[in-house]
């Protein structure tokens, strides 16, 4: 969500016009309108006195990036020794190559049709 | 579209450990050996830099018939212990798949470190040692490269799951 619809939302929830927030915030009602209007480009030091004047805080917090990682499959290979691990790798290995090159003249066959 | 090369772990793993030579395995292989779920098509390993174990991994590589990869002129290479006295890297195909043996990959500083942290890996009866997840994390942080941002998560979870 951008800090300009941060404070529209926040304005609507506390049942403000805009001018009333202008009021507030000493500042013109269409200074409101830009500043809700402005999507990303509005100042943390803004946001947070649009937010304060409503009685309310700005909560900043970093979180990690989702994981892409599938956490079955590990827990699946947890389940086996390291040296089983890599010995299913190198069978595992050896039953994806045999299935690409025979599937690679057939998809370079359809590329060329 | 790329051709899969023949590539098994298992008996170039086994060919060193014959030989004698000191090692331990990073890279794909080690991630796979942690937990990691992915297929790779090359074995990387650290060996340890005294003259004796030069001399036995030269005999091992000549064993596996080791060429240069992507080298294609005439020009004659023996992965002798005097050629690996004189390389930090060399990037090798052998009969059994390619092998990259290196002296001090980018996050570590050789050998001895990751022999410290390694853990024991029994392939098809033979003892090997694979580096430990934290100095893994740390050899794929320094790599940098998109596929080693996506073992860096794996190995994070594979921490995560197994409580280590």
């Amino acid at each position: 969500m951008s800090p300009g619809a941060i404070v529209r939302m926040a304005r609507e929830a506390e049942g403000l016009t805009q001018a009333q927030l202008a009021r507030r915030l000493g500042i013109t009602q269409p200074s409101v309108a830009r500043l809700e209007a402005a999507g990303d480009n509005v100042t943390l030091a803004s946001l947070q006195r649009a937010l304060n004047v409503m009685n309310r805080t700005l909560e900043l917090r970093s979180a990690q990036m989702p994981s892409s990682v599938d956490d079955t499959q590990i827990i699946e290979a947890l389940r086996l020794t390291p040296g089983e691990r890599i010995e299913r790798h190198d069978a595992s290995y050896a039953e994806v190559r045999a299935l690409a090159n025979e599937l690679q003249p057939q998809i370079a066959r359809a590329r060329v049709a | 579209m790329p051709e899969w090369r023949k590539f098994a772990a298992g008996p170039i793993l086994r060919r060193l450990d014959v030989a004698g030579v000191e090692f331990v395995v990073i890279g794909g292989i080690a991630a796979i050996a942690h937990g990691s779920p992915q297929i790779t098509q090359d074995l990387d390993i650290v060996y340890a830099t005294g003259a004796a174990n030069l001399e036995r991994l030269g005999r091992a590589l000549q064993d596996l018939n080791a060429t240069l990869r992507g080298v294609t002129d005439d020009v004659t290479f023996v992965p002798d212990a005097r050629a690996l006295k004189r390389v930090r890297v060399l990037t090798l195909d052998t009969d059994d798949g390619p092998l990259d043996v290196m002296v001090q990959p980018d996050g570590s500083t050789g050998y001895d470190q990751l022999l410290a942290g390694s853990i024991e890996a029994i392939v098809g009866g033979t003892a090997v040692r694979v580096a430990g997840l934290d100095d893994l994390i740390a050899m794929k942080k320094a790599a940098g490269r998109p596929k080693d941002r996506i073992y860096v998560e794996e190995l994070e979870a594979i921490k995560r799951l197994s409580g280590r």
